[in-house]
């Protein structure tokens, strides 16, 4: 099972111009909108958004992602962003998931604050940008546009 | 429609001001907003604050011109459905956004064929006027679909190896 996560918006377009191959009961999808539009069929759970300087929101999101992620045992988590993604690669940590951040095309000068982070709880961590690549990491392989 | 949308977090009063205001001039077009959190309410064109996305895509349907912040999704959104797009960058110093990488997004995609960015010293009103006027090859770009199929390939390979 793929456990593919973003926050609404741009970053939850992202993911899915990267996920829409895998068929429904291969990926479930997390997001911070009401009614996405998915493929029909497709498994989707809202969760709480924060962001990076957000203290309480944070620890919130944290043990929502916490208690859903132990339950879902993904053995694959990819995240486009930005915050709830970043909790969920360290949830994904501790639960022995393979953890994938591809940073957002919006970040185009520099990595956002938990795309930066994201370096340390990424088996996988990926910029849109080819400038922004780096020998020891992110690795650029591509954009969604 | 010209649909105006600042996404889904975050007010952003000063670009919804000269939308509700540019309205007034340009009386034969229909405008709808997606205002986000933004405290100024419009006076002059429908609006609402938060659209789910099953709505949001019946609305971009139906639109000819969109008009937003320099978000990834919109830009990405208006090269799916073959949209003109306006875009005014949200400023980390005018308390817009929680940094600037909205006036990078502007700089790097505002040479798309699809998008015109509004400068700080333009008028909107006739930006909107040049816009939708302009022919319809000159408005419009096929999204490069093999590169994201390239990509998305790629991004499998790491998932499944």
């Amino acid at each position: 099972m793929i456990l593919a996560i973003a926050s609404g918006g741009g970053h939850f377009v992202q993911l899915r111009k990267i996920t829409e191959q895998y068929s429904n009961d291969k990926v479930v999808y997390f997001s911070t909108i009401r009614e996405p539009k998915l493929k029909s069929g497709s498994h989707y759970s809202k969760i709480p958004d924060c962001n990076m300087k957000s203290f309480f929101p944070i620890i919130y999101c944290f043990f929502v992602l916490l208690f859903k992620i132990i339950k879902l045992r993904p053995r694959v988590i990819i995240t486009t962003g930005a915050a709830p993604g970043f909790l969920a690669l360290a949830i994904g940590k501790i639960v022995g998931s393979k953890t994938i951040w591809v940073d957002s095309i919006a970040n185009s000068e520099e990595l956002s604050l938990a795309g930066r982070k994201a370096k340390w709880v990424a088996d996988y961590w990926y910029t849109q940008w080819a400038h922004l690549a780096k020998e020891s990491g992110p690795k650029y392989i591509g954009s969604v546009l | 429609m010209i649909f105006c949308t600042l996404g889904t977090q975050l007010p952003f009063d000063r670009l919804l001001k000269f939308v509700d205001e540019a309205s007034l001039l340009l009386p034969e077009e229909k405008f709808f907003a997606q205002i986000a959190e933004s405290e100024y309410k419009p006076k002059n064109i429908e609006w609402c604050n938060d659209l789910s996305e099953k709505e949001y895509h019946a609305v971009l349907g139906k639109s000819k011109l969109i008009i937003s912040h320099a978000g990834m999704g919109t830009i990405i959104n208006a090269l799916d459905y073959s949209i003109p797009l306006i875009m005014l960058p949200r400023k980390f110093s005018l308390g817009e956004h929680r940094n600037d990488h909205q006036l990078a997004t502007a700089s790097r995609f505002g040479s798309l064929a699809n998008v015109t960015i509004l400068e700080d010293n333009q008028n909107l009103t006739e930006l909107i006027l040049k816009v939708i006027n302009a022919k319809d090859s000159d408005a419009t770009l096929s999204v490069e679909n093999e590169s994201i199929k390239q990509f998305a390939k790629k991004i499998d390979e790491v998932i499944n190896p």
